[in-house]
């Protein structure tokens, strides 16, 4: 199955990191979308559905808790599995992105093995 | 040694080994501590990114290197050649760097329950006398890289 991600990161260099990462994940026959804010992730994802969101957390614009709140009121996003990937440190944003509905948290600095196991374990059987 | 003195050190050690830490573990740069006051020659110019946090302490991080070592590290984190990389991707990776070395610098330092707001890091260049009062500053640390100088500087307000 071929799977459709946004990564969604103010850094052009951590999109490119993020996607290297996601084809070491097994993941290189993905459709890859990519957003520099959350506006324009909220923009792509009116064009493009895709199946996951990778999202930074603090980005200019809209930042990731924003853009995945807004993506959880959007029936027709209800779907979509979102992972947040921050510096963010501090225990009660994590646990608040994760009740917004993150599906995982992920904090840099990340290995390819991190995010190897979330994904099989967001996009599994599927794989 | 008063308690004041206690904490400095005890933050510069944690900003060494986190800068350090985040450098081998994103670019697998393996660098040596060094008194900034020892590093070696920067050359005419280097580059610097900074960025503000605010929060149960508030203050600023620079981060700065020659620009070839940068390069280096943006080719390294990207697993590319570096000749191939442009200005833009050079100021990007050292913002990144810059960006990951803070978040986790102050949860090393502070814990994981206060909460801070990291402004967005921005990329400039630093002349020969910057590089100077960087290196004299009382709160800097240093790292060697392949015979290369970067420097880690924390300004609290």
């Amino acid at each position: 199955m071929c799977h459709r991600i946004l990564v969604v990161d103010d850094s052009a260099m951590s999109r490119l990191v993020i996607r290297k990462t996601l084809v070491l994940a097994g993941l290189e026959s993905a459709e890859y979308h990519e957003a520099s804010d959350g506006a324009e992730a909220l923009a792509v994802l009116q064009q493009c559905p895709v199946d996951l969101v990778i999202t930074d957390l603090n980005m200019p614009q809209m930042p990731g808790d924003e853009l995945l709140a807004r993506i959880r009121q959007l029936p027709s996003l209800r779907e979509v599995r979102v992972i947040v990937i921050s510096t963010e440190g501090n225990r009660q944003r994590q646990d608040a992105i994760r009740d917004l509905g993150a599906a995982a948290f992920i904090r840099k600095p990340f290995t390819p093995e991190q995010i190897k196991s979330v994904i099989e374990t967001i996009l599994e059987p599927s794989l | 040694m008063n308690d004041s003195r206690l904490e400095t050190l005890s933050r510069l050690e944690a900003l060494s080994q986190v800068a350090q830490d985040i450098l081998r573990a994103t670019a697998f740069a393996f660098g040596d501590p060094c008194p900034p006051a020892e590093l070696p020659e920067c050359g005419p110019a280097a580059i610097k990114a900074r960025l503000r946090f605010q929060g149960h302490v508030s203050g600023e991080l620079i981060l700065a290197m020659p620009p070839d070592l940068c390069a280096s590290l943006a080719a390294d984190i990207l697993t590319e050649d570096a000749a191939e990389l442009g200005v833009e991707q050079t100021h990007d990776a050292i913002k990144e760097l810059l960006n990951v070395i803070a978040g986790n610098w102050l949860t090393a330092v502070y814990g994981e329950l206060p909460a801070f707001a990291l402004s967005t890091p921005l990329a400039d260049t630093v002349e020969a006398a910057e590089w100077s009062r960087l290196c004299s500053h009382d709160e800097s640390v240093g790292v060697v890289i392949d015979d290369r100088p970067l420097l880690v500087a924390l300004c609290r307000s």
